[in-house]
């Protein structure tokens, strides 16, 4: 194993709610090593969507640290997380989140011209191969609308990582999609990290899909029980 | 039921915000135009009114009736005609000012108690006046008691100073009559106790006797009606005159329609037509009602496109909601509501909407109405003279339809999507169609019809502006070419719009960057959407721009002419007594005018003599004779005081004066001397005055306009038909005509000091006692000019009109935008997650405002102007006046258009800064969130 993209170091998230404080997370420790599959896993409430979203740098954990492929986050500015959220990671969401107005190749094409990739037949290349990765390479020119939900769920993991990124995170990214085509789309996150040499989190309660990660991060209640 | 729909609008509360704000406009706008009308309808008939007792010293409304009795029936005629005085009033509905009876016997010969000489053969009239004792202003002796008796038992009469004078009468004299006895057959003996004047300048009392009391002898009424009428009275032929005179003040213009029907009925059909006269006040009615069949249409159809744009809006704002609301519905529908509940939730919302909308926008229509009523041009107010506006049953009947027109926009959409349940619904969401217009070719048959009526109208202008002189009410063909034009261009605008921007997309196709990216992919997949809004922004700028250039042309016209046809700021000119011979045989020599008075007057900046002589001639050739006017100038001084364009004629003002100056007995002649009469540059021409003194003159040019000078005098004979009649005039230098003719009447035009006032001038006439039979005042008919109902009325509403639509463009505008970023929440969510910084989520606005509101408002300043070269020339002939002297001219203010830009420009900025802050609270994990139900 090579170095690790998310480091995660004694990262507590606390929520002020009605009547007091409410520890989302508690002192959580992980490293996810280059290249690998992990699978986040807990049940609803357990704040695996709360250290997700810490991890993608939309959040702030109140205490502790977090490091993406070795930079130290909470000394970055919100520009250049934003930076390092188009270049270095792609995201695959739980609710179909492709943008309607684009169509399948637009879409992918959408997140190379977010991380600044030059046009040109390169570009359009790597855009049919990721479709193609994906399963789609027949559907490129579709909207959306024209798509089913496991179909548009693959055209945005095909964006996720079309610019290749260092991290793609997906929160549960098979939530809305059968068990068949959930244990496809994890079996291809599987071959991904390996093929493409991305480092891939992703959320999930679902057990079926357990074998296909590298491994296991567990949570609940906020706190870190697989260890 | 109520609570889920109040529920349901507190939750979509800025959307129910805006239709609210819908409803009030609309009520408040429908509201505001009649009551508008109406307001300005009773001004100008107050208007009328006060110009003709301002002109004639009369007070107009009356009715006055003149009868004599027969001395067999005195009492039963004079019964019945004090009750119809009395039921005038009452059937007309007026206010009584003064009833008066003025009843005289016929005039009989009169002895002096005091048998003085001078007295002998003196007739008088014995008569009563009704009132006499509250108006007559007694110089002398007293008034008549309350029996009518003096304390020798001799009846109390009062006579006129001019009785007094005439017939040498005297106070406390009694006189006799010779032949006139009462019942019991005594003589009847008057006892002349006072003397009165009649205060007629400020009296109306006095207005129907004028000149009639220089022999009248006023007793007591009430023994008048003793001794003469009734069954125990001498019976003598009676003289009756009545006067039923009464306010004007509170006429109404909605009273007109009624005081008409009654008036003729008295004048022309009832048992009385052959004693009533017809009244004054029919005249200043007559009047009043050919300005108003000359303005209403107008005024009518310059509301339309206002109302249509109201419509438009609220259909828009709730096609909007029902957009927002579709999946509510299609849920709610799903779940097992009838469609009947759906509607009926809908109908209770729109019920309360409009309920408070009308509550709110009835005072503020009255409020708008007086806005109107302060509107000066385009965009200008002036709130120092307050128009009175109430609420009429018609505002009322208004407020109704409106009520019923925000309804139909709030409610019927909700049948259409009562009828969608949610499986449809996804089924319609993934379809996207042509709209329904662009595929019949709505845009090009408009730009047709409009063409076609360009067209048209170009082709008969001539007849258009003879209509409008005969005073027939415009076609509104006319004024509905002009909007429809505007319809059809912001339509072809719209279909181009997308070709437009998939062009400069082409162009940069994969190097766009992110930001403009979506922008462009918004548009493109979704622009069909912003149609409505943009074509709402097109029409407010080239309906604002459109009307700015209509307002300003027809005012500007105006002003311009009565500017040109007054020539100066005052002119003056005194009674010049003329030199009579010793056989008292007029000599053609005047006494000059002291002019002292203009050297010393401090209004004055300068001021020139100038001969001005309507009645004037040349002869052309044996005894013919050509009637002309006649001005004498000193040129270089009347240059200087004069008003007019100094380049109408084509070369310089100046240049005239100048060719002029240097030949003493040169002419400028009007142009009809050389096209109708045959004259060239270089002949002799031999002209005279009043005096039939004649000079010789050299022509040295001709020109078409002149100060003051009105080539063709246009008239509309009393058949309605439009009589042209060429005028020629004779401008030479005035020591010239001076020389040859001596001093002959001149006027004075006067260029006045900065802040000279009308009270200025009217002061220094009464100081110095100057006895003017010409007075003109620039700014005064300049004040006229602008004050005309029309001008006003057209102002006003155009100026309203745009105010309402740039209110309800700005709210429209937000709406949408709104709508369009909560709809897309999710996606600017994925965005900002995915790495999209704030700049550039701005970026995608900004664009997306450009593609949408920047070019629409562009387009929509092209097609004002293109709207404007078209049709504006056309229908400034509507306002064309046989007064119009000077060719119409198209005039556009860079300040109208800097107004409306700027007005523009604060209504984008306001939605730009909402937008802003909507972005500013958007929250990434929350926005995201939204997805996952």
């Amino acid at each position: 194993m090579g170095k690790n993209v998310i480091e995660v170091s004694n990262v507590s998230r606390m929520f002020q709610v009605p009547g007091g404080e409410f520890w989302a997370l508690k002192k959580i420790n992980a490293a996810v090593p280059e290249s690998s599959f992990v699978i986040l896993k807990g049940r609803s409430g357990s704040g695996k969507t709360t250290l997700m979203n810490i991890i993608s740098t939309l959040d702030n954990p109140t205490e502790g640290e977090v490091r993406i492929d070795g930079e130290l986050v909470k000394d970055l500015s919100d520009y250049k997380k934003e930076e390092i959220r188009r270049r270095k990671m792609g995201f695959v969401f739980q609710a179909v989140s492709l943008i309607p107005s684009l169509n399948a190749f637009q879409n992918v094409e959408f997140s190379m011209r977010m991380a600044g990739i030059a046009p040109g037949p390169e570009r359009d290349k790597r855009i049919e191969e990721c479709l193609k990765m994906v399963g789609l390479g027949n559907r490129m020119n579709h909207m959306p609308a024209e798509m089913s939900g496991g179909e548009q769920q693959r055209v945005a993991i095909a964006r996720a990582l079309a610019h290749r990124p260092k991290l793609l995170l997906a929160d549960e990214p098979t939530a809305e999609l059968d068990s068949a085509m959930a244990a496809r789309v994890a079996q291809l996150f599987g071959e991904l990290s390996k093929k493409e040499g991305i480092t891939i989190l992703m959320t999930t309660h679902d057990v079926g899909l357990m074998g296909a990660a590298d491994f296991l991060i567990e949570l609940e209640n906020g706190e870190r029980i697989d260890v | 039921m109520l609570g889920i729909m109040l529920q349901k609008m507190w939750h979509k509360r800025w959307m129910n915000l805006s239709l609210l704000l819908g409803c009030i406009l609309l009520v408040a706008t429908a509201v505001c135009f009649p009551l508008y009308q109406e307001a300005a309808y009773n001004r100008m008939l107050q208007d009328e009114f006060n110009q003709y007792v301002a002109n004639n010293g009369v007070w107009p409304a009356e009715f006055s009736s003149m009868i004599s009795s027969d001395k067999d029936r005195t009492g039963k005629n004079i019964a019945s005609m004090e009750k119809l005085m009395a039921d005038i009033y009452k059937n007309l509905g007026v206010k009584e000012k003064y009833t008066t009876y003025f009843y005289t016997l016929p005039s009989g010969e009169i002895r002096s108690a005091i048998s003085r000489q001078d007295a002998e053969g003196l007739e008088v009239r014995l008569g009563a006046k009704s009132g006499i004792e509250d108006h007559a202003v007694l110089i002398n002796g007293e008034m008549i008691s309350e029996d009518g008796y003096s304390d020798d038992g001799e009846i109390e009469v009062v006579i006129s100073q001019a009785c007094m004078v005439n017939l040498g009468l005297l106070v406390n004299e009694t006189i006799i009559f010779r032949d006139y006895r009462d019942f019991d057959g005594n003589e009847i003996r008057m006892k002349i106790i006072g003397v009165f004047v009649e205060d007629d300048n400020k009296d109306y009392y006095w207005q129907e006797s004028k000149g009639e009391l220089d022999n009248v002898c006023l007793m007591k009424m009430d023994l008048f009606r003793e001794m003469f009428t009734g069954d125990h009275a001498a019976k003598y032929k009676i003289n009756c005159k009545y006067y039923a005179m009464f306010e004007y003040e509170d006429i109404l213009a909605s009273d007109v329609d009624h005081i008409v029907k009654w008036t003729d009925y008295y004048t022309e059909q009832s048992g009385y037509k052959g004693v009533l006269s017809r009244p004054l006040f029919r005249d200043v009615i007559d009047s009043y009602q050919n300005k108003y069949s000359r303005i209403s249409a107008t005024l009518v159809i310059l509301q339309v496109p206002v109302l249509i744009m109201l419509a438009a809006f609220l259909l828009m704002i709730s096609s909007q909601m029902y957009e927002m609301e579709r999946n509510e519905i299609s849920v709610i529908k799903s779940r097992g509501s009838s469609r009947g509940q759906i509607f009926r939730l809908y109908l209770y919302q729109a019920l309360l909407l409009n309920g408070v909308g009308a509550l709110l926008g009835m005072p503020l229509g009255l409020a708008m109405s007086k806005l109107l009523g302060s509107t000066r041009n385009f965009l200008v107010f002036d709130f120092s003279e307050n128009l009175s506006v109430r609420y009429t049953p018609t505002s009322l009947i208004y407020m109704g339809a409106a009520i019923l027109l925000g309804l139909i926009c709030l409610a019927i959409p909700a049948i259409k999507h009562s009828k969608v349940s949610i499986v449809n619904l996804k089924q319609q969401k993934a379809a996207r169609k042509k709209p329904l217009w662009e595929k019949l070719f709505v845009d090009l048959i408009l730009l047709a019809v409009s063409g076609y009526g360009f067209y048209n109208f170009n082709h008969n202008s001539d007849k258009i502006s003879e209509a409008v002189l005969k005073g027939e009410s415009l076609d509104p063909i006319l004024y509905m070419s002009s909007s429809v034009m505007i319809i059809g261009a912001g339509l072809l605008f719209l279909r181009l719009q997308p070709y437009f921007l998939q062009l400069i997309y082409t162009i940069g196709k994969k190097k766009w960057k992110p930001a403009a990216f979506v922008s462009f992919m918004e548009n493109v997949k979704n622009g069909r959407k912003q149609q409505l809004i943009m074509l709402f922004l097109i029409m407010t700028v080239s309906l604002g721009m459109y009307h700015a250039t209509v307002a300003r042309t027809i005012v500007e016209n105006s002003v311009r002419n009565a500017e040109y046809l007054d020539g100066a700021d005052v002119i003056v000119k005194e009674v010049w007594t003329e030199i009579k011979t010793r056989e008292g045989k007029p000599t053609g020599e005047y006494i000059e005018p002291n002019l002292d008075k203009y050297m010393l007057a401090n209004w004055i900046d300068q001021y020139t003599k100038v001969i001005y002589d309507e009645q004037a001639y040349i002869s052309t050739g044996g005894t013919n004779r050509q009637k002309v006017t006649l001005m004498g100038i000193h040129t270089k001084e009347f240059g200087q005081i004069s008003w007019v364009n100094m380049n109408l004629n084509g070369e310089h003002f100046y240049n005239y004066l100048n060719e002029m100056a240097v030949v003493e007995n040169g002419v400028l002649l009007s142009s009809d001397f050389r096209d109708k009469l045959g004259y060239k540059v270089g002949d002799t021409i031999s002209y005279s005055n009043y005096g039939e003194k004649s000079v010789t003159g050299v022509i040295v040019d001709f020109f078409d306009y002149w100060p003051g000078y009105v080539p063709v005098v246009r008239s509309v004979t009393p058949d309605g038909e439009l009589t042209s009649e060429s005028s020629y005039l004779v401008v030479a230098n005035y020591e010239y005509v001076r020389s040859k003719v001596g001093a002959v009447p001149y006027e004075v035009w006067i260029k006045q000091k900065e802040g000279t006032t009308q009270t200025t001038i009217y002061n220094w006439v009464q100081e110095n006692d100057a006895r003017l039979t010409k007075y003109i005042n620039r700014d005064s008919d300049l004040a006229n000019a602008e004050n005309d109902p029309l001008l006003q009325g057209t102002n006003g509403i155009l100026t309203l009109g745009f105010v309402v639509t740039i209110i309800l463009c700005g709210v429209g505008y937000l709406i949408y935008w709104i709508m369009s970023i909560r709809s897309r929440e999710l996606v600017f969510g994925v965005l900002r997650a995915s790495g999209f910084h704030k700049g550039e989520l701005f970026q995608v606005l900004i664009n997306e405002q450009i593609f949408c509101g920047f070019l629409s408002i562009l387009a929509g300043f092209g097609i004002g102007k293109i709207t404007s070269m078209m049709f504006v020339p056309i229908i400034q002939k509507a306002y064309a006046s046989t007064a119009q002297v000077l060719p119409l001219e198209l005039i556009t203010n860079p300040f109208d258009i800097q107004r409306l830009i700027i007005v523009v420009g604060v209504v984008m900025i306001i939605c730009l800064s909402v937008l802003t802050l909507m972005i500013m609270r958007m929250n990434v994990a929350k926005a995201l969130k939204l997805g996952e139900d």
